[in-house]
């Protein structure tokens, strides 16, 4: 039959050509066809665009977020107070017992009096203290631990360990922050990943509703073609291939208006993170992001288009 | 080319039977008429011939195509070896003369190169050469019609099948399109014409399938068999 030519023909080279030019064709014909009714697109893709883009815009807060626990977790340490009625001459002692222990990697003693002055220097209570007859600051030990804090069940035996022994009052571990700071973020991980769904579900709704009155305005044209002939995977084509326009198109602005948001949060953020003395800012989607926001614009529409089609063609 | 036995059509939401065992052969680059008055069957025939309904009872076999079994992945395969024509053009009319009579053609993924030019030699044999890139709406209904006929056998089909295709058309017209058909029929095609007008089937001495409340009451085409 036309068309087809027997396998290892020489024609067959000339079969795959035919086959780029068809898809070509058809890729060029469904794009002129959306650009023929620039609005009702152009709607359809700033949904598209708003539903990737709002996630998006999360999911890289997020991920910058992550990136400063990650950062933190390098220079963690654990606080150890000593009993205030200790000495400075015997926090020493116990500074060196602690700096052997396996699971210590440092430990550094700060004497009552440099707690005092440290004391005075972030407060600003100079003359508190000094009207004090005695230093009621206790010394304490910053220890840095070999063992990986963000490990819970090995930071807590650690705090056992350093509680239980003789003169020590109380240990403040940095870590237990990092913690409530996972805690929190997996919780807005949780979070963006149901408002992606449910927003993935509106893309592919809207292309589907889209594509549904495309497919009811097409009826006669796609019932004349199957009664010419037209395989199922012909007529499907052209909404298939709508649904991918859609899709990616969707995928650049959403990258764009991403961008733009960050952009835009980023000066407040700056201004925030300067009061905390931090260069802290929200980075952007980045090379693999932008990929990825493209290809779930891409596989959404495709899947959207996909959808309806089976549904509505086949009862044409 | 066509056979059925014992084929019958009931619609669901009718209740009554519009065929009922139709029995009938009809041989390779034969061409004839299927008449009859207006509700005895005539287009359900031809639905069945074209594989647009699914009979209910019976065997009917088409163009070495059984269309009991035919599953709707195999149909596309069968309609490319048919060409079927409607009362009613069912032309696109947001595509050109040439993208309507092509579409056969496409949808077989024909190159685009083989289609311009056979698109052309079968609108020259419908005599509209020069309204290739017409507009089917700024033809008149005649051409039209023969626009429909091109888009028909552009396939080069071995079965035309045509539901009253002069329906619209006044005398001289259809005349003009059954000529057509025939010069078809004589470079070897099968051509089923569907028609209520007795007149012009006694002018052209054809054989004549009579049906009547979905039954066969008249059919030269077995006399001719026998012959
Ligand atoms: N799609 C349909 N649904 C229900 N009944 C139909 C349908 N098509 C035709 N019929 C019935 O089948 C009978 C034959 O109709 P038809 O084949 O159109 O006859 P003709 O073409 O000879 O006028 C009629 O009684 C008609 O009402
Ligand atoms: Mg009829």
């Amino acid at each position: 039959m036309s068309g087809t030519s027997p396998l290892g023909d020489p024609a067959s080279g000339l079969e795959l050509q035919n086959f780029a030019e068809r898809q070509g064709r058809v890729l060029i014909t469904t794009a002129k066809r959306l650009m023929a009714t620039p609005l009702a697109t152009l709607l359809t893709i700033a949904v598209i665009a708003i539903s990737l883009a709002l996630p998006a815009t999360f999911f890289c807060s997020v991920i910058s977020l992550q990136d400063v626990g990650l950062s933190w977790r390098g220079n963690t340490v654990v606080t150890v107070y000593l009993e205030q009625s200790m000495d400075d001459a015997a926090g020493a002692v116990l500074t060196q017992e602690m700096a052997a222990r396996e699971d210590i990697r440092h430990a550094n003693h700060i004497s009552k009096e440099q707690a005092a002055a440290d004391f005075a220097q972030w407060t600003g209570f100079e003359e508190l203290l000094s009207s004090l007859d005695e230093n009621p600051l206790p010394g304490a030990i910053v220890i840095e631990p070999a063992i990986d804090l963000s490990d819970v069940k090995a930071a807590e035996s650690l705090a056992v360990n350093l509680l239980a022994i003789d003169g020590v009052e109380s240990a403040d571990m940095d870590v237990q922050w990092l913690e409530r700071l996972n805690a929190v973020l997996r919780l807005l991980n949780t979070g963006i990943a149901i408002v992606a769904s449910l927003l993935a579900i509106a893309v592919i709704i809207t292309i589907g509703n889209t594509l549904r009155l495309d497919v009811q305005a097409r009826r006669e044209e796609i019932a004349v073609a199957q009664l010419v002939g037209a395989s199922d995977n012909f007529v499907q084509k052209p909404f298939l291939f709508t649904g991918l326009l859609y899709g990616f198109v969707g995928g650049l602005l959403a990258a764009l208006l991403t961008t733009l948001a960050i952009a835009l949060l980023n000066s407040p953020v700056a201004a925030l993170a300067a009061e905390y003395q931090s260069s802290f800012r929200l980075s952007g989607l980045g090379v693999s992001g932008f990929f990825a926001l493209l290809a779930s614009g891409t596989l959404l529409g495709l899947c959207g288009a996909w959808l309806t089609v089976r549904q509505h063609i086949l009862r044409v | 080319m066509i056979r059925l036995h014992k084929l019958s059509k009931r619609y669901p939401d009718t209740g009554g039977s519009a065929l009922s065992n139709l029995n009938m052969e009809i041989p390779s680059g034969a061409m004839g008429f299927v008449i009859g008055h207006s509700g005895a069957g005539k287009s359900s025939l031809l639905k069945l011939l074209a594989g647009i309904e699914k009979p209910s009872g019976g065997e009917i076999n088409v163009a070495g195509f059984d269309l009991t079994q035919i599953t709707h992945r195999e149909l596309p395969d069968f309609r490319r070896q048919i060409g079927v024509v409607f009362q009613e053009n069912r032309l696109l009319f947001d595509r050109s003369v040439a993208e309507n009579v092509g579409l056969p053609l496409e949808v077989c993924h024909v190159r685009s190169a083989d289609i311009e030019s056979r698109v052309r030699a079968a609108l020259e044999k419908v005599g509209l050469g020069q309204h290739f890139d017409a507009m089917p709406q700024q033809l008149s209904g005649g051409e039209q019609q023969r626009v429909s006929i091109a888009r028909a056998v552009v396939n080069r089909p071995s079965l035309i099948i045509a539901d009253e295709p002069t329906g619209n058309l006044d005398r001289k017209l259809a005349q003009d399109i059954m000529r057509l058909f025939w010069d078809f029929n004589r470079l070897g095609t099968t051509v089923l014409v569907a028609t209520h007008d007795v007149d012009m089937v006694a002018e052209m001495e054809m054989p004549i399938l009579e049906l009547q409340d979905g039954q066969i009451v008249h059919n030269q085409f077995s006399e001719a068999v026998v012959l």
